[in-house]
């Protein structure tokens, strides 16, 4: 199992419902691979810094999760088949970020 | 008292490098961090400005071009 950190840039004129969906159909197909879910994190509406696909703005939302590696591919299908992700990133989660949050605290 | 800061065009001849110093780790969602190190163009500024240590500045550079990716940082800034 590895800790992956998922960030999607959803279409600006959807309404929460619509992104609460689509978050746990993701957390659905995390699930249906075997996986563990995390840390969920909705940023809200944000400016970008540059255009993508003419939108000037997007909701932002990170999800973490656990996975083992060779799945990793299904997750990724799903999110690039659906439209109303403008931008992903799929980030291998370092254990020293954690530590360093950790030490933000102390 | 000496505080340590950095400044973007001449400082001291001191330099530290800011992850060693305050123990943190360059996360590419931290952008008022990510911010400090960027010109005013937007590009990565380079070891020689920012003090920073070989192996932080690396990790620094990715998480840059992460935030860039995900359109938290611009790639130019006109």
């Amino acid at each position: 199992m590895r800790n992956y950190e998922l960030m999607i840039l959803l279409d600006p004129n959807l309404q929460d419902e619509d992104i609460s969906a689509l978050v746990k159909e993701i957390q659905q197909t995390i699930t249906k691979n075997q996986g563990k879910i995390g840390k969920v994190n909705q940023w809200g509406k944000r400016k970008l810094a540059y255009e993508i696909k003419k939108y000037q703005e997007a909701f932002y939302v990170v999800l973490n999760f656990e996975l083992e590696p060779e799945n990793i591919t299904n997750i990724e299908k799903s999110i690039k088949f659906e439209e109303k992700i403008i931008r992903y990133i799929i980030i291998l989660g370092e254990e020293k970020i954690v530590h360093a949050k950790e030490a933000k605290k102390n | 008292m000496v505080r340590r800061e950095t400044y973007r065009g001449f400082r001291k001849r001191r330099k530290i490098c800011y992850f060693c110093a305050e123990k943190k780790v360059a996360d590419y969602k931290n952008i008022e961090l990510l911010d400090r190190f960027i010109s005013e163009q937007g590009k990565i500024l380079p070891r020689r400005v920012t003090g920073n240590c070989a192996k932080h500045q690396r990790s620094l550079a990715i998480a840059i071009k992460r935030a860039r990716e995900v359109a938290l940082l611009p790639y130019v800034n006109r």
